[in-house]
């Protein structure tokens, strides 16, 4: 469900985005910064949640729009915009994280452990990050919640950005919620409690 | 009251009503304060691509691509024919033709589809192609072993390699004239743009045997015309793959 008290920003800037791409085939400078602009936090927040780490999301952000770069012609304009940039951002995260495992066979392992990483939002206590709530999640169903949750995109570009049918869509996101409702419901019985104690 | 409003009041009341919907609101407030982008990652992109924009041309429409490649096909088909000649054609029954080449041109429609949904990213998929594709060429093997009889060869290995040559020649032409139009795409799974392209120009290699080659020895047919189309299918995958390969040594991971 989206979030009742305001329209998703993605929905916001969806239709601008057609116009901004074809601005962007045609070597316009303004156009481009302004798409750069727009599509980059969307691309950058569903590289975050699905990496859960800053350095990996901005690497896979620089070598998404190197691609995009390269096929931008593939874009017809009329068609939607987010579908087509998900796709070649899905691309980028598998390429990169077969890259990355590349790497890590070659590595030597090292003594010194590495620092964990600093979260990046304060967390209500009682309530599990965001992160850990998608760890519990299979990677699959992880990219739909994330693209359905995060970017706001509908079960249609979700179904076109992942090349997958609707109905496969529906039922991933459908498993998620039924896992995800199940780790909830502790942290969200804990809450009405408190509050209610509050008053 | 607009629409948008309409619906967001709708919404909340849903929302009062929903246990369900609640808890996934939960969730949507766990990831209201979203990342930033660094502002330094931001200015190198744009900078990067602001400094190397050019203007290009859309592809054309996937009714065009799909027009493009399916006459390409009929072109080395045609070629095959006219260069071969037509002895398969006339030993041919009028049934056996037309189920024969029924399902080639049904193979090669779908391969050709299968390739210009590849070539745009995040393109409507409605049925799953390489599905359909698989059991097309599945049916057409079995159809070859139904309605074909077998006979005697003894010199199955050497006319079989004679035919399989050819399809491969042919494979080859068809492959060259569809890497023309394959390039423009975007290349997101190579491997599997590469396979289907090999499928592809396989399928023409087959139907180019069919017309020219007249043994209609089932086992002939299955082993050395369909061989010649799995080999062409295989090298595409090769192809694309030592390419991958290729580009990521030039392009080191670090």
């Amino acid at each position: 469900m989206i979030d009742a008290s305001s329209a998703s920003p993605v929905r916001a800037v969806d239709g601008e985005l057609d116009k901004l791409m074809a601005a962007y085939q045609k070597a316009d400078v303004d156009g481009t910064v302004a798409l750069i602009g727009a599509v980059s936090p969307l691309l950058y927040r569903f590289f975050f949640h699905q990496c859960g780490n800053a350095e990996d999301a901005a690497d896979l952000l620089q070598d998404t729009w190197l691609r995009v770069h390269k096929v931008r012609h593939t874009y017809r304009p009329g068609e939607p915009v987010l579908p087509w940039l998900y796709a070649i951002a899905r691309h980028t995260k598998v390429d990169g994280y077969r890259r990355k495992r590349r790497i890590l066979s070659r590595e030597k392992t090292m003594d010194s452990v590495p620092e964990a990483r600093v979260p990046f939002e304060p967390i209500p206590a009682s309530m599990p990050s965001f992160d850990a709530l998608m760890s519990e999640l299979p990677q699959s169903q992880r990219e739909v919640v994330t693209l359905l949750k995060v970017t706001g995109m509908s079960l249609e570009e979700v179904a076109r950005a992942t090349s997958s049918s609707i109905g496969s869509v529906k039922q991933k996101a459908h498993r998620a919620y039924e896992r995800l409702r199940r780790v909830l419901a502790p942290a969200v019985k804990d809450n009405r409690e408190t509050r209610s104690n509050d008053v | 009251m607009t629409c948008d409003e309409f619906e967001r009041s709708r919404a909340r009341e849903h929302l009062k009503e929903c246990g369900h919907c609640r808890e996934l609101q939960t969730l949507r407030e766990l990831i209201a304060d979203e990342p930033e982008v660094p502002a330094k990652l931001q200015g190198r992109i744009t900078r990067e691509i602001v400094g190397s924009l050019r203007p290009v041309s859309p592809l054309p429409s996937n009714r065009a691509l799909l027009t493009l490649l399916l006459s390409l096909a009929a072109v080395a088909c045609a070629a095959g024919a006219w260069w071969q000649g037509h002895a398969g054609w006339l030993e041919l029954a009028g049934w056996q033709a037309a189920i024969v080449f029924c399902l080639l041109a049904a193979g090669m429609s779908l391969a050709a589809t299968l390739i210009v949904r590849q070539m745009v990213p995040g393109a409507r998929r409605s049925v799953p192609l390489a599905l359909a594709l698989s059991a097309t060429c599945a049916l057409l093997f079995t159809a070859v072993l139904l309605i074909f009889p077998y006979e005697q060869d003894s010199d199955f290995v050497l006319n079989g390699m004679h035919c399989w040559e050819i399809g491969l020649e042919y494979s080859t032409v068809a492959g060259a004239l569809f890497f023309f139009v394959v390039r423009r795409g975007a290349w997101l799974n190579p491997l599997a743009l590469g396979a289907s392209t090999g499928l592809f120009a396989g399928l023409v290699g087959f139907t180019v045997l069919e017309i020219f080659c007249p043994y209609l020895d089932r086992a002939h047919i299955d082993v050395w015309h369909a061989g010649s189309a799995l080999t062409a299918t295989l090298t595409g995958f090769a192809i694309a793959a030592l390419c991958s390969g290729m580009n990521r040594i030039l392009r080191p991971a670090s």
